[in-house]
């Protein structure tokens, strides 16, 4: 028996077994966790029952009829029969009544051999034609008739609801619904409008939950059924989530056919998302790099990758050698393995012999790492994804959950559906604002000046938490001083919002038993990111917010492993697991387990490279999967200065925009064509499996990178991913308990530091990481470029649902290029009347640093005066015009806010 | 098609403020009172007003049997089919509307002037067969009066 | 929406004030005379004309002040509609025709004298509401109100004694001790379930819950069945009371009532009631002064027959499509919105005011002797005549015929259907070859008709049969 929580238990008899159940439980649950299976069709764990199917009947004593297990709950001394005689005939007949409503299309479904139908007809032996058998009429045109990703078979569907219920209950997106009643009764859209003009988000949900073939992804129909498929278990490549997936694997062919999650399955729970879901075509794409290639004369030529090898690593040495340490660089991937990244700043440090290793943090978390480092002692989210639907008031600023995060937007939303109270912070109109019982929709910016603001009040009202700021923090008295600066008639004027609003924010947050913050970029890519970052620590501590379950600092992470990138050291001044280069003792420690000196040399982040590379003082720079030209503001500046370079070396999948000016192209691996390990952004840590054999020539990134050093004059080798993990784990204490076995199913949170070691959900309990929690003094401090006659708007830049950063993996996928293929401005309606600007109209958004032409989107999500771009399309690249001003301390640039300005373009928008 | 003023939809919410989702029957009662129907624009529009989803509206609109979402005749008249009324010749009464308007249960005159449909029971059976305009009920209906109570009615 | 004036009038703020305003409202009537034009279900057929006339007629013949003229809901021989009573004389009229009406009012009103084609049988003997056998026969007590009252006025309640026993339950009793006089007095459910009502509510009360509700089921909807509207159409206060001593004894903070679209005129008397009983007192904060405070809403059903089950009633009430729940927890245990709740009926709810007044056990015993422990209260039953004929050359007129009699009369539960339909008016010699009962009775056949009517017996869905076939 398992060990049951303090909740209250019940005793029952299941099939003449004694069964100890939780209060509240249904039959079902009960049963299923005595592992008795009951026959259902519309019911999914995450969903409420309804008791639809009447396939899950039971007989319990003393009861009139048989009840559904799924709604009836436990009761003591309970009896309960599943399996009679009965029950087997009345299940027959529900099936054999399903089946005359439903076409039996096995032999050409794609559901064949995995569909809950099929087992249970099969099972009590259902004649289809026992009720005349169904009657195909003509196949009419339905709401999913043309999309790429969902398609919609009528004849199939058995009306179960899941579909319909799982998108409006679990996913609130409520595309779906049933129309009519009775025997007319369907699935549709409101007014059976094709899916992608409705709420729909494409998260292929309704898919995943039909128990029949009804609902099938277009793209895998005739590609594979249960028999020709194997399910291999990795992570999603997409953003910090980290949710588990099943790659479906048709081995005869090679390809990922479709993607699926398994009900349970941490931190997702089954559920995914467009990119999630649909995202994978760019993995098999004919426009994959299959071979090394060399570029002679501006123009590049395949090459074996001997060749190719041995002149990226005697270039890079040579450059090494001649100009010293700061001549050369490298750029690590957060796209890639923990494996990896720790491979490369190994290299770094001892192939290269520089600290100049860098990885895409810096464009956007960094402040992150340092501001709460410096705060707390560590910086990474305090909590679990998994305690977010246990928070009482959640408090969102600069952060889009449901579009950049979305399965930790379907946490929150649980938290809602639970009477949790939320609390925006955005300038723009996101739906968690939307949904939010207070949106503060402040000036671009002003974030310091708001929190500030709210913090003031607390203290004044006496709403902080005295005894946690006395016992767990110090530096409160200068801290509390500079507040004195600051008012809230003052924060209201500057950021725009009514003060009565900043004050219920604070009160609102304050009282939350518990609140928890949750930030994104919002509040990392300002030139004031670190101190942003500090300010959010500083009201969490003074509210005593933090260091519990469901209450803490999250930073939702961007990429896939940019927490990994991070804890792996690829930064100029940390080993992995934030060692410090600078501390003489791990420095040695490092020496002695690696075999060489370590270089003493500061080191840069990616941002000074490219400073650097047009300065002309870096002259070499390895470059692994990342795209600075579309990734770093200011594009043409970016150019100029990597075309500065003496050499470049890229190891892509693709041919990106900086790739192509590379010297040396060397074909790289996509995560389903390798092992290793990826770190979410609750520090998790989870195995990332070889599906599919990668293209052509293509390598392991790992093998990549030990080829590399090897060539560089430092031999390395490694015979599996797994060996790499353990010698990383074995340098750095947070990881110093986890092994490839050890989160061969579920992975680990850090801390993690012995064998034995559980993992650790939050952060900070009893005591920060540094000992007391430091407050700082914040001042607030404009952004670097403000609106002027000129440029009189401020533009911000961010990610939509449907597309993931360079936009190089999602483009591929054709779903998400028939949803969203182009960019686009957000600007406000008041705006684009005063502009002649109509909905779709071509506009040219043009700032000090260069212009783009792209169809604006009016309406009210942005606040007028503001305009609002994705940085996904390398065609009219927002980062053309975005800032080159950088955050103080971790040098991430300015993304969320420049000035500009935009006026309607001449040219005609081309037909669709 | 023309487009729908969604004025008189505004006022009702607002009339009706704050509109939840427990509202949303009244909510299209009230709006089918003012259009005659449940215009797509309008439910379009209440949906991102109130933040009723549109396909939860579309899924009422649908189920209960009182809604339209086509343009509706200014009259509706209902023909009752309870026990009392199919008893005592409700199928006369109703060929004699049929032949009337010219046209059958579900559908609406060409002039927008009349839609037909029937009812389940009216709970007039001492009257029977019924048959109600709007909200005027008639007892008793024979069908030469059919005429003259249809010409009641503009 | 059809929204009528309220009328302002002093706000009751304690059952004595009520008791006052009442002596005063009855002194006021004693002797007077009325003209009691059925304005319910008579509209169907010129009530609304002949109405209209009897005003005008007063006024012309300068009796206003003198004659009142009063709407009222159903008198129960709809078989002679429109219909008429007269009072102080308590004069039956059916077959009104608007051109008579001056001599109604010369000779009948004024001087009592009776006009023999205007009465019941075209006979004389049968002028006055005793001599009727059809009312002889019957005990009115639900329906005690019905016909005698303007329903949209909240005096011709109260001068009734409506909302008396509210004011008794709330100000002299506790909760719970309603609760055990409805379980002494045996109610069952109304609506055609027969569940004991005093055992449902004590049932709501033992699960916690952060709010309670009271839902009254007015989606009358079976065929046949029209006895709700009767109460709602024609003594919509006396349902508001019976709702508000049971949302206080169950401890309920909101009310609903769920009435059919399809009886707008229903729709507009119980929102008319509301209405007024807020602006006097006797619903919204603190009811007649006893600090117990509730609010009913009105929603119309949108045509959903499976509205009138309760756990669609409720899927309804919540926004959603009206689709049953599995059953059980019911609603009682987790109903509205997941909270207790208690869905009953609307001549359950009418019955409640009796009870309080009466005690649970007399109540009880208005049943039929027989079957007293076990089936108490009084059923109110439509009937109507009905056949099977299928001539299609003749069948409109011989249905017409063969079926004359139709009207709503009351009787205690147990009786035998035999002696329902023994006192039928003269007419075409006829006997009983199937009754149609509201409900759940569905049909009995000719056999059958010693049976006892009780509403909680099924009988066999012979109706059905004969109709398909």
């Amino acid at each position: 028996m398992t060990v049951l929580s303090a909740l209250k238990t019940v005793n029952l008899t299941l099939d003449g077994r004694e069964i100890i159940a939780h209060e509240g439980d249904t039959v079902l649950e009960a049963a299923l966790t005595a592992g008795i299976d009951i026959p259902r069709l519309c019911h999914d764990p995450r969903l409420k029952p309804v008791g639809a199917c009447r396939l899950c009947v039971v007989e319990i004593e003393g009861e009139r009829g048989l009840l559904t297990a799924c709604t009836m709950e436990v009761a003591e001394g309970m009896v309960v029969e599943t399996e009679t005689d009965r029950l087997a005939a009345k299940r027959k007949t529900v099936l054999e009544l399903i089946l005359d409503d439903h076409r039996v299309t096995c032999p050409t479904c794609d559901k064949n051999g995995d569909c809950a139908l099929m087992d249970y007809s099969y099972r009590y032996q259902a004649d289809q034609f026992a009720f005349g058998g169904y009657k195909p009429g003509p196949v009419e045109p339905n709401f999913a008739t043309g999309n790429k990703a969902i398609a919609f078979d009528p004849q199939l569907c058995i009306n179960c609801g899941r579909c319909v219920r799982i998108c409006d209950e679990v996913v609130m997106a409520s595309a779906l619904t049933f129309k009519m009643r009775a025997a007319s009764v369907e699935v549709t859209t409101p007014f059976d409008m094709p899916l992608n003009e409705t709420s729909c988000v494409l998260c292929g949900l309704c898919i995943t939950t039909c128990p029949t073939g009804a609902m099938y992804d277009r793209a895998a129909l005739g590609q594979g059924q249960i028999k020709d498929l194997e399910k291999v278990q990795t992570v999603c490549p997409y953003c910090g989530v980290g949710c588990t997936i099943e790659l479906n694997v048709n081995r005869a062919n090679n390809r990922i056919v479709r993607v699926t999650s398994q009900v349970g399955s941490v931190p997702n729970d089954g559920n995914l998302c467009v990119k999630g879901k649909f995202g994978f075509e760019y993995v098999h794409s004919p426009e994959r790099l299959t071979t090394p290639l060399i570029k002679e004369n501006g123009e590049f030529r395949e090459a074996s990758w001997d060749e190719a090898l041995e002149l990226a690593g005697r270039r890079l040495r040579e450059l090494r050698d001649e100009h010293g340490p700061d001549s050369i660089a490298f750029l690590s991937s957060c796209r890639c393995t923990n494996e990896e990244n720790y491979l490369m700043q190994k290299v770094a440090r001892t192939a290269g012999a520089t600290n100049n290793v860098d990885q895409c943090a810096t464009t956007c978390h960094a402040p992150t790492v340092a501001g709460l480092a410096a705060t707390f002692g560590s910086g990474a989210m305090t909590n679990a994804i998994d305690e977010i639907k246990d928070v009482d008031t959640l408090f969102i600023i600069g952060s889009n959950p449901t579009e950049a995060h979305p399965i930790i937007g379907l946490e929150m939303k649980k938290a809602l559906k639970k009477g949790a109270k939320m609390v925006v912070c955005d300038p723009r109109k996101t739906w968690v604002a939307e949904h939010a019982d207070i949106h503060i929709q402040h000036k671009p910016g002003t974030d310091n000046m708001l929190i500030n603001a709210m913090m003031r009040h607390i203290l004044e009202e006496e709403l902080h938490d005295a005894e946690f700021v006395e016992g767990r923090c110090e530096n409160f008295e200068a801290f509390s001083k500079n507040l004195q600066d600051y008012t809230v008639a003052e924060a209201a004027e500057l950021c725009d919002v009514p003060a009565e609003l900043i004050m219920r924010a604070a009160e609102m947050y304050a009282a939350g038993e518990p609140s928890s913050i949750f930030y994104t970029l919002g509040i990392t890519e300002h030139t004031s990111g670190t101190e942003n970052v500090q300010n959010l620590a500083n009201l969490a501590m003074l509210c005593g917010q933090i260091g519990k379950r469901s209450s803490g600092v999250n930073p939702l992470r961007g990429q896939n492993n940019v927490q990994g990138g991070c804890d792996m050291g690829a930064m100029h001044g940390d080993f992995p697991g934030y060692q410090k280069v600078d501390d003489e003792v791990v420095r040695f420690k490092f020496a002695e387990a690696w075999g060489v000196d370590i270089p003493t040399n500061k080191g840069g982040r990616v941002t000074d490279f490219i400073e650097q590379a047009g300065d002309g003082v870096l002259r070499g720079f390895y470059v692994f999967g990342e795209d600075p030209v579309l990734s770093e503001p200011n594009q043409a500046k970016v150019i100029k200065s990597l075309e500065n370079l003496e050499f470049l070396v890229c190891q892509e999948i693709f041919m990106s925009e900086t790739a192509k000016l590379a010297d040396v192209i060397l074909p790289a691996t996509s995560f389903a064509e390798k092992d290793g390990t990826f770190t979410n952004t609750e520090r998790r840590v989870q195995r990332v499996r070889k599906a599919v054999e990668p293209p052509g020539q293509a390598k392991a990134d790992w093998e990549i990178i030990c080829l590399m050093s090897t060539a560089m004059g430092h031999p390395m080798s490694y015979d599996n991913a797994g060996e790499i993990f353990d010698e990383m784990a074995s340098l750095t204490p947070s990881y110093g308990g986890m092994s490839f076995e050890r989160i061969d199913e579920v992975g680990l949170q850090w801390p993690c530091p012995t064998p034995d070691h559980p993992g650790t959900g939050f952060l900070h309990a009893g005591s920060f990481t540094r000992g007391l929690g430091l407050f700082h003094e914040i001042r607030f401090r404009e952004a670097a470029e403000l609106p002027d006659d000129d440029y009189p708007y401020i533009l911000s830049t961010g990610r939509t649902l449907y597309n993931y950063n360079i936009g190089n993996m999602t483009q591929k996928s054709d779903a998400i290029r028939q949803k969203q293929s182009k960019n686009f401005v957000e600007m406000h309606a008041s705006d684009a009347e005063r502009l002649g600007v109509a909905n779709d109209d071509l506009v040219t958004v043009t700032t000090r640093r260069g212009e783009v032409t792209v169809k604006a989107v009016v309406g009210d999500r942005t606040r007028p005066g503001a305009l609002w771009m994705p940085f996904h399309f390398v065609d009219q690249p927002t980062n053309r015009i975005t800032n080159d001003a950088f955050d103080n301390i971790t040098r991430t640039a300015e993304y969320k806010v420049c000035a500009a300005t935009v006026k309607k373009s001449a040219e005609v928008p081309a037909a669709t | 098609m023309t487009a729908v003023d969604l004025g008189p939809a505004r006022a009702v919410l607002e009339d009706m403020a704050p509109v939840d989702h427990g509202l949303a029957i009244p909510l299209l009662q009230n709006i089918q009172d003012t259009y005659g129907y449940l215009p797509r624009e309008v439910l379009l529009d209440l949906s991102s007003e109130t933040g009723i989803p549109a396909s939860h509206l579309f899924g009422l609109a649908t189920f209960y049997a009182q809604f339209y979402l086509e343009e509706h005749g200014r009259h509706t008249v209902r023909v009752c089919r309870g026990t009392a009324c199919h008893v005592r010749g409700r199928k006369i009464i109703q060929e004699a509307i049929d032949d009337e308007l010219g046209i059958g249960p579900g559908e609406t005159t060409e002039d927008r002037r009349f839609s037909l449909e029937t009812v389940a029971c009216v709970g007039t059976c001492f009257l029977a067969p019924v048959v109600m305009v709007d909200h005027d009920y008639f007892g008793n209906v024979d069908p030469k009066k059919v005429g003259e109570i249809m010409s009641g009615y503009e | 929406m059809t929204d009528t004036m309220v009328e302002s009038g002093p706000t009751i703020s304690s059952p004595e004030d009520l008791a006052s305003l009442r002596d005063q409202l009855a002194a006021a009537a004693e002797g007077r005379r009325r003209v009691l034009v059925c304005s319910t279900g008579c509209l169907a057929i010129g009530a609304r004309e002949v109405e209209a006339t009897f005003r005008s007629e007063v006024a012309a013949a300068g009796l206003i002040g003198e004659v009142d003229v009063v709407q009222t809901g159903c008198h129960g021989l709809c078989a002679m509609a429109p219909v008429a009573v007269i009072e102080p004389y308590d004069i039956v009229y059916g077959r009104n025709r608007v051109k008579y009406i001056p001599d109604v009012i010369s000779q009948t009103v004024m001087n009592g004298d009776v006009i023999r084609r205007f009465c019941y049988g075209r006979d004389a003997a049968m002028a006055h509401v005793e001599d009727i056998p059809f009312y002889a026969h019957q005990t009115k007590r639900v329906l005690r109100n019905v016909g005698r009252v303007d329903p949209q006025r909240i005096d011709d309640a109260i001068q009734r004694g409506v909302y008396a026993a509210a004011g008794k339950a709330l100000t002299t009793m506790a909760p719970d001790e309603i609760v055990e006089e409805v379980k002494a007095s045996a109610l069952r459910g109304r609506g055609g379930g027969g569940f004991p009502a005093g055992l449902k509510w004590e049932i709501c009360k033992q699960n916690p819950g952060n709010d309670r509700y009271l839902i009254c089921n007015a989606d009358e909807g079976d065929p046949g069945a029209f006895m709700d509207r009767a109460l709602l159409e024609g003594d919509p206060h006396s349902v508001l009371e019976g709702m508000i001593i049971s949302a206080y004894a169950i401890e309920a903070t909101k009310g609903f009532i769920y009435v059919r679209a399809e009886y707008p005129i229903a729709v507009r008397h119980i929102r008319k009631a509301i209405d007024e009983a807020r602006e006097r007192g006797l619903l919204g904060d603190n009811i007649l002064g006893s600090g117990y405070s509730l609010d009913i809403e009105v929603r119309e059903g949108a045509g959903a027959f499976v509205c009138g089950e309760e756990t669609a009633m409720i899927a309804s009430l919540e926004g959603e499509r009206g689709m049953a729940r599995p059953k059980p927890p019911y609603p009682a245990v987790r109903g509205y919105h997941g909270e207790p709740t208690i869905i009953n009926n609307v001549e359950t709810f009418a019955n409640v005011p009796l009870i309080i007044d009466e005690g649970g056990g007399d109540h009880r015993l208005q049943g039929h002797q027989d079957l007293r422990p076990r089936r108490p209260g009084q059923q109110h039953r439509p009937r109507r005549g009905a056949d099977g004929g299928d001539d299609p050359r003749h069948r409109l007129r011989r249905r017409r015929r063969n079926a004359p009699q139709s009207r709503v009369q009351s009787r205690p539960d147990g009786r035998p259907i035999r002696r329902m339909c023994a006192r039928l008016p003269p007419g075409p010699p006829h006997r009983l070859r199937l009754a149609q009962g509201g409900r759940g009775d569905h049909g009995l056949r000719r056999h059958d008709r010693d049976g006892q009517h009780d509403v909680h017996r099924r009988h066999r869905p012979l109706l059905h049969r004969l109709l398909r076939r």
